[in-house]
């Protein structure tokens, strides 16, 4: 997808952002810089697909902050702040999204290089949480270290016994480099370190890429491969779906289900693996096409998802046909509609609380357009209500992998690429993953090399639903929280 | 008590407690079509304990050195006093309240153990500690009172060796006291649906978070404490249960020691069963739970007292009585 | 103690127990449990006052009340995806604890019960009625729940029917048969009502009903 692209002065793009929300349907995809010289924001518009580019540059390294007049991008500019060294005036709670303390300077790795740093941004650098103080208030910190076998991330939580007053969220802790790696890297490379962004994700990851890199080249792979492309993506859903199924049961205390639920996303794993050879998809999807046929394992993927269905049906009614199960994920974590929509949640959480965005219908690629499922919706906005949605959705990429298993259209699955990107153009690729709305924007310089690889993962804009959710809830129930909301970590820091 | 019976007592005493808990960690597994650990894990668990060094918070005093010890010898008087096994020791000390006040002050110890270190973790472990035990101590002591008033005594080992009468109205006081005892026990040791302690999710703990600063030989006299407390709780109640059985079918002394430890097993069975199966409920709801086991220690009560005023009134008066 | 009291008794713990839980699914599933110790205790009763017809009673009773009513009831709550009851009024726990009050207090009722009713000794069957009276009325009082109110009102019913059993000797078979069926009905249009109820209401609060009233 190629995005309408508008400059304008710094001045006017709080007022331009504002203005575009107000219409129906749209929704901020991005804000980030190019290279410190520039903010550039991507808004969505989720009815028509349509989608527009702002830039606007920057005389110095500050700027006045977006945040104070539109919320939901409090979170973005803490990453230009970080990534850029440029300093959103005004923000209220700036904070380092990445972390930068064990550096001696400041570190921006995105920033031209030739740019100097000012000192004004060492008084930004450190970390602070917010301070709650008072007699009864109780701090704890939890992470980054976890008990589990999880990815590390920093909780801090103030407590009144046992109620939560405020929970911030400190990531960072796999911060890797993975935009500006893919800027130094041969194009045709780069697709390995993208998916690797979230590797959960990285079929998704993979397929954004190749659509960001497909429309740079205008090329349009053929239709078989776009039919194993969606059942690719698909198999991801299930099985992470049904992953955090287990992990919900598992937190929950229900053992026995939680078992069957990992032994059935075993099951989803080994469709991944008939498909692509891979039981987490990695590699498979290319810019062009995908890597390898499953041609005559299609009758063995269709057995197994049958197979998978007919055990996932008893698991999954048995699990919430539990009232005790329901009345312990009902009113826990819940997030209003409308914090929801003014934070710009996506995926799970956003369908969760009612709001009607999935990319499969707003962004069709593939064989979505031709079947795009139903959006799975609850009311609630609770842990209850995400779970809904997600066993809504499991089922629905149940009958969407037997849909395409169908009628996959014969036909290569491979096509040739030019040897170049083309020179200042901007491609953007929008994936339903299963967390949500993930974006990849590519922009080459006047050489035809990538100059800016921007990747906007669900998680990034989910983070602070998970922050919300939890006031008011009790210590206890913030696992049950968090695994409802199961964002990824390495995701977020990049 | 005779020689083998004390010889009985000691093996029982040694391997009882290892081999409860392994057993229901295995159960748990095999419940989950795992194959499960084997069922001395958690004696290879003590071992490697024993061998690791210790980590100490700069902030703890000698206390938190001394509690580990001290609880772990008031378990082992108390594995004594209570008649948790069919064979009685003829000990003077064996009152329900000295009972009582001695599992408190284990209670007690660990709770300050636990603030000693000024580990966050710790301190809302022992917190929340100190609340479930609130609520779950009268149900303890309302079904041991219940046992004391059918029985007109306070000594355990009298009310627990059939010296009295029986009838359907002891089958029922037994049965109460025991699904209380049960059901208390689950809580006081932090199983499910209460504490889950297969989890590693600090932030949902009671024990284990309670007792997250102890390691090595320390934490292993923790664990074998627990493992102790374990299996003195359900003999407890296991006991109870026997007595019920034993008004209803005549059982010869050989059989009813062999039923009392199957009867362990069977409530292990079943602390496996409610840990596979059950959800944990949340932290507000808590209460809800032990309003049961005191609901049935309250029956309990409520019946012992009926039967000591049928005993001791005739009928025709019970109503100025009352 | 004979085992019609002891069984009378079980049927007051379990209504008593009943009481302690807002998920309807375990309310009925109790409920269930009592019916059955009622049943079992008809039995009894037949064996000890030589009454054979009672023992096609205890049947009936299983199989409607103590089977097909919990049923439909446990379906009917999936199907308008009500599971559980917060309550009002008091906490839930605190409602077992008044229901034990209350059958420590049914005895010396029972005992103060006019004498005409006494057939042979059977205070023990009176109490646990009078505390299934209690209970029930207690239960409906405390739930907010249309769904709990049909169970209360098996409970007081449960407790109708042991007054019957234990303290006379016994109504008429065909009427007995007759209350059954009445039951039955009756539990079946409550439960299409609750149907009704949901769709037009959206939900089957009752205490919502105050604001019906004209004002």
């Amino acid at each position: 997808m190629i995005p309408v692209y508008k400059k304008l002065a710094i001045n006017e793009l709080a007022n331009t952002i504002r203005a575009d929300l107000e219409i129906e349907g749209n929704r901020v995809g991005l804000v980030t810089s190019i290279d410190g010289n520039q903010l550039i924001t991507l808004m969505l518009n989720t009815r028509s697909g349509n989608t527009v580019l702002y830039q606007a540059e920057l005389a110095s390294d500050s700027y006045t902050s977006l945040t104070t007049t539109i919320p939901q991008l409090h979170w973005h500019e803490r990453a230009i702040h970080d990534l850029f060294g440029l300093i959103p005036l005004g923000h209220p709670r700036l904070k380092p999204a990445i972390i930068n303390e064990s550096c001696e300077t400041i570190f921006a790795p995105l920033r031209e290089t030739a740019k100097p740093i000012s000192d004004k941004l060492l008084a930004t650098r450190d970390f602070e949480y917010l301070h709650i103080s008072g007699e009864p208030i109780f701090e704890l910190p939890v992470g980054p270290v976890h008990a589990g076998i999880i990815e590390p991330g920093h909780f801090m939580l103030s407590c009144l016994g046992e109620d939560v007053l405020n929970l911030e969220v400190r990531l960072g802790y796999l911060h890797r480099g993975i935009e500006k790696r893919i800027t130094e890297i041969p194009w045709r490379k780069a697709r390995f370190v993208a998916e690797a962004a979230a590797s959960d994700t990285a079929c998704a990851n993979a397929l954004a890429h190749a659509l960001a890199i497909e429309s740079l080249l205008a090329v349009e792979p053929s239709f078989r491969s776009q039919g194993l492309r969606t059942l690719a993506l698909e198999i991801e859903r299930l099985a992470m779906h049904i992953g955090d199924i287990a992990g919900m049961a598992y937190d929950l205390g229900y053992l026995v289900i939680a078992a069957n639920f990992s032994r059935l996303r075993g099951t989803a794993l080994r469709l991944a693996e008939l498909l692509s050879g891979s039981r987490f998809l990695r590699g498979y999807i290319c810019p062009g096409g995908v890597v390898h046929d499953p041609d005559r394992l299609l009758s063995e993927i269709q057995r197994t998802t049958k197979n998978l269905r007919e055990n996932l049906k008893p698991a999954l009614d048995f699990f919430i046909s539990n009232p005790a199960v329901y009345e312990r994920l009902r009113n826990t974590g819940k997030l209003s509609s409308s914090l929801a929509s003014e934070f710009g949640m996506v995926g799970v959480v956003a369908r969760a609380c009612n709001i009607a965005y999935d990319c499969r219908q707003s962004f069709a690629q593939g064989s979505y357009p031709k079947n795009h499922p139903t959006i799975a919706l609850q009311q609630e906005g609770d842990a209850l209500a995400r779970t809904l949605v997600r066993i809504a959705e499991i089922n629905s990429s149940l009958d969407l992998i037997d849909t395409i298993l169908s009628d996959l259209p014969s036909g290569t699955i491979g096509s040739n690429l030019p040897v170049d990107l083309p020179a200042n153009a901007i491609g953007i690729g929008i994936v339903e993953a299963f967390r949500g709305e993930l974006i990849h924007l590519v922009i080459t310089d006047k050489a035809g090399s990538i100059k800016r690889y921007a990747i906007k993962d669900p998680s990034f804009n989910n983070w602070t639903g998970l922050a919300i959710a939890m006031r008011n809830n009790v210590i206890a129930d913030f696992p049950i929280c968090n695994k409802s909301f199961a964002l990824s970590y390495s995701g977020h820091d990049l | 008590m005779n020689f083998t019976e004390i010889l009985c007592f000691i093996v029982l005493f040694l391997v009882l407690p290892i081999l409860i808990s392994g057993f229901i960690r295995n159960l748990k597994a095999r419940l989950q079509n795992r194959i499960g650990s084997p069922l001395l894990q958690p004696l290879y668990n003590l071992y490697k304990l024993l061998q690791k060094s210790e980590t100490i918070s700069q902030d703890a005093s000698p206390l938190f050195r001394i509690v580990p010890a001290l609880n772990f010898s008031i378990m082992l008087i108390l594995a004594v006093l209570v008649p948790w096994l069919p064979f009685h020791f003829s000990l003077p000390g064996s009152e329900i309240f000295l009972v009582l006040y001695l599992f408190a002050a284990m209670r007690f110890f660990s709770i300050i153990a636990a603030l000693d270190t000024g580990s966050p973790f710790s301190a809302f472990g022992a917190s929340r500690e100190a609340t479930l035990s609130a609520l779950t101590e009268p149900a303890i002591i309302l079904s041991l009172v219940a046992l004391g008033i059918a029985y007109r005594t306070s000594d355990l080992n009298e009310i627990f060796s059939f010296s009295q009468s029986h009838g359907l109205m002891q089958v029922s006081i037994w049965l109460l006291s025991g699904a209380g005892l049960f059901l208390a026990s689950l809580v006081e040791l932090s199983r499910m649906p209460i504490d889950d302690p297969t989890t590693h999710l600090e932030l949902t703990m009671v024990h284990e978070a309670m007792v997250i600063e102890n390691s090595g030989p320390n934490l292993a006299l923790i664990e074998l404490a627990y493992n102790l407390r374990l299996v003195v709780y359900y003999g407890l109640s296991a006991q109870c249960f026997m007595h019920a059985l034993a008004v209803l079918f005549t059982i010869d002394h050989a059989t009813y020691v062999l039923l009392s430890i199957l009867a362990i097993f069977i409530l292990a069975f079943l602390t496996a069963a409610i840990e596979s199966f059950a959800v944990k409920l949340a932290w507000r709801n808590n209460p809800e739970f032990i309003a049961y086991a005191l609901t049935m220690s309250l029956l309990a009560s409520l019946a012992a007292i009926f039967q000591s005023a049928f005993a001791s009134l005739s009928l025709g008066n019970l109503g100025a009585f009352l | 103690m004979t085992p019609l009291e002891f069984l009378s008794i079980a049927a007051a713990v379990f209504a008593i127990l009943m009481c302690g839980t807002g998920l309807l699914r375990f309310n009925l599933f109790l409920y269930s449990l009592q019916t059955f110790s009622i049943a079992l205790a008809t039995i009894a009763q037949s064996q000890q006052a030589k009454e054979p017809e009672l023992y096609f009673v205890a049947i009936a009773i299983i199989v409607v009340k103590a089977l097909a009513v919990p049923y439909f009831l446990s379906w009917i709550s999936n199907r308008i995806d009500a599971r559980s009851d917060p309550g009002i009024l008091i906490p839930i726990p605190i409602t077992m604890h008044a229901a034990i009050v209350l059958l420590g207090i049914s005895y010396p009722l029972a005992k103060s019960l006019p004498h005409i009713l006494w057939l042979s000794d059977s205070t023990v069957g009176a109490t646990v009625a009078i505390s299934l009276l209690f209970t029930g009325t207690l239960f409906m009082l405390t739930r907010r729940n249309a769904l709990s109110q049909i169970i209360g009102f098996l409970t007081l019913e449960n407790g109708i029917y042991l007054v019957a059993v234990t303290c006379t000797r016994g109504m008429p078979f065909i009427f007995e048969m007759g209350s059954l069926l009445d039951v039955l009905v009756a539990v079946m249009i409550a439960g299409l009502f609750v149907f009704r109820i949901k769709k037009s209401f959206e939900h089957i609060d009752v205490t919502q009903l105050d604001g019906l009233k004209e004002s």
